[in-house]
């Protein structure tokens, strides 16, 4: 068990969280990625990086999301990296604007942010967070 | 309260009557705003020392204290016929409590997780100034000579206690007066950002410093650690005020549109 999470993890594990698509539930959530995180032993500045990136992706989501529906967060474990993945079902089907400051937000906490919308009104939104390692 | 601060009320009258005649765009201005600043200084830091031991550290706290005392000189009216200390003393005070308001525990943490949060910062400074990073989970645990569980044990109680802080309303205008004095470097962090016009009356509406961290870590790509080596405080200090700010910024755009 002492062992960071991440030696042992197989490629592409995936840990799944739902929770209703509400304000109130975020809290849950980014503490939950703050300690996923630190488990996988991303650096203390990553880690805050990561809980503000997810807090804000999904903060958008929820603020435009049909209500009673849930919000799916999966995180996907890589050797040296995570995706999270965040989705919902939106009111207005567009994916985030990428001339906001929220965008410039998550753009500079994580190496990689995409998006995507479907027909149905489900908007997700890609995180993507290498881990610096400790060679530094 | 006054034993170690050295300036005569009369000189720092005489200061103050000339530094509030100044034109806006005198360069003496600035530095008579700094001679005041900094002739207050152990003024802040003895108030600052007061609060000492209550669970926050004394360098954030002197930090704030600072703050509130050049609040204290850009607001303070010497035609009014007050003493600055009468006037500087309450709002400093103010701008201390209003930290420990700010950034107190926001649940009943057992001491043994208050004081595991307080040596896994100064590790985490530690640690940071060696290595020139952050450090991780491992890390902390192999220098603390604790177990893992127990390093991310302490980092959770560090989320409970700034997590009262997010639910905060939008400070007010307060910061205004100051606004002049940081624009400049800022802007430069800002060139060549797209939509720079339209971030401006966001960025207007945040406090000097928090302002600045927010440029810093968003525009100038700096890391945490990085900005809290700039700004003097903790990365943990850095991290609470960024995640604070940012959800001030985002209730006031959903509230805009």
């Amino acid at each position: 068990m002492q062992e960071p999470i991440a030696a042992t993890a197989a490629d592409g594990e995936v840990i799944e969280v739902r929770l209703p698509a509400a304000p109130t539930h975020l809290p849950v959530l980014r503490t939950f990625t703050a300690d996923l995180a630190a488990r996988l032993d991303f650096n203390l500045d990553e880690v805050a990086d990561l809980r503000m990136a997810v807090d804000e992706a999904c903060a958008g989501l929820v603020a435009r999301a049909v209500k009673t529906t849930q919000l799916t967060c999966a995180f996907q474990l890589e050797p040296d990296a995570l995706w999270v993945i965040a989705a919902a079902q939106t009111t207005d089907g567009n994916p985030p604007a990428r001339d906001t400051f929220g965008w410039r937000v998550l753009t500079a906490l994580v190496d990689t942010v995409e998006t995507d919308a479907d027909e149905s009104g489900v908007v997700t939104v890609k995180l993507y967070k290498r881990r610096a390692g400790t060679g530094a | 309260m006054s034993d170690d601060h050295k300036e005569t009320p009369s000189e720092s009258r005489a200061l103050f009557l000339e530094y509030v005649a100044l034109p806006e765009d005198s360069p003496r201005r600035q530095t008579l705003r700094d001679e005041l600043v900094t002739m207050h200084l152990p003024l802040a830091r003895h108030l600052a020392r007061r609060f000492n031991n209550r669970g926050e550290p004394l360098e954030d706290l002197t930090q704030v204290a600072t703050v509130g005392l050049i609040n204290s000189v850009d607001r303070f009216d010497p035609e009014r016929g007050v003493e600055f200390l009468s006037y500087a003393v309450p709002t400093i005070v103010g701008e201390i409590k209003r930290h420990f308001r700010d950034h107190g525990w926001a649940v009943r943490v057992p001491r043994r997780l208050k004081e595991l949060h307080l040596s896994l910062n100064s590790a985490v400074a530690e640690l940071s100034q060696r290595n020139g990073r952050a450090p991780t989970a491992t890390e902390l645990a192999a220098y603390l000579k604790i177990s893992r569980e127990e390093v991310l044990e302490g980092l959770e109680a560090a989320n409970a206690y700034r997590s009262s802080s997010l639910e905060d309303p939008v400070r007010g205008d307060e910061s205004l007066p100051t606004l002049a004095n940081t624009l400049g470097d800022e802007d430069k962090e800002l060139e060549g950002v797209e939509f720079r016009e339209s971030l401006q009356p966001l960025l207007k509406q945040i406090a000097p410093r928090e302002r600045r961290i927010v440029i810093l870590r968003f525009f100038g790509n700096m890391t945490q650690s990085q900005i809290a080596e700039q700004l003097g405080i903790s990365q943990m200090h850095v991290s609470r005020l960024l995640a604070q700010t940012l959800a001030q910024l985002r209730e006031k755009l959903l509230v805009d549109e």
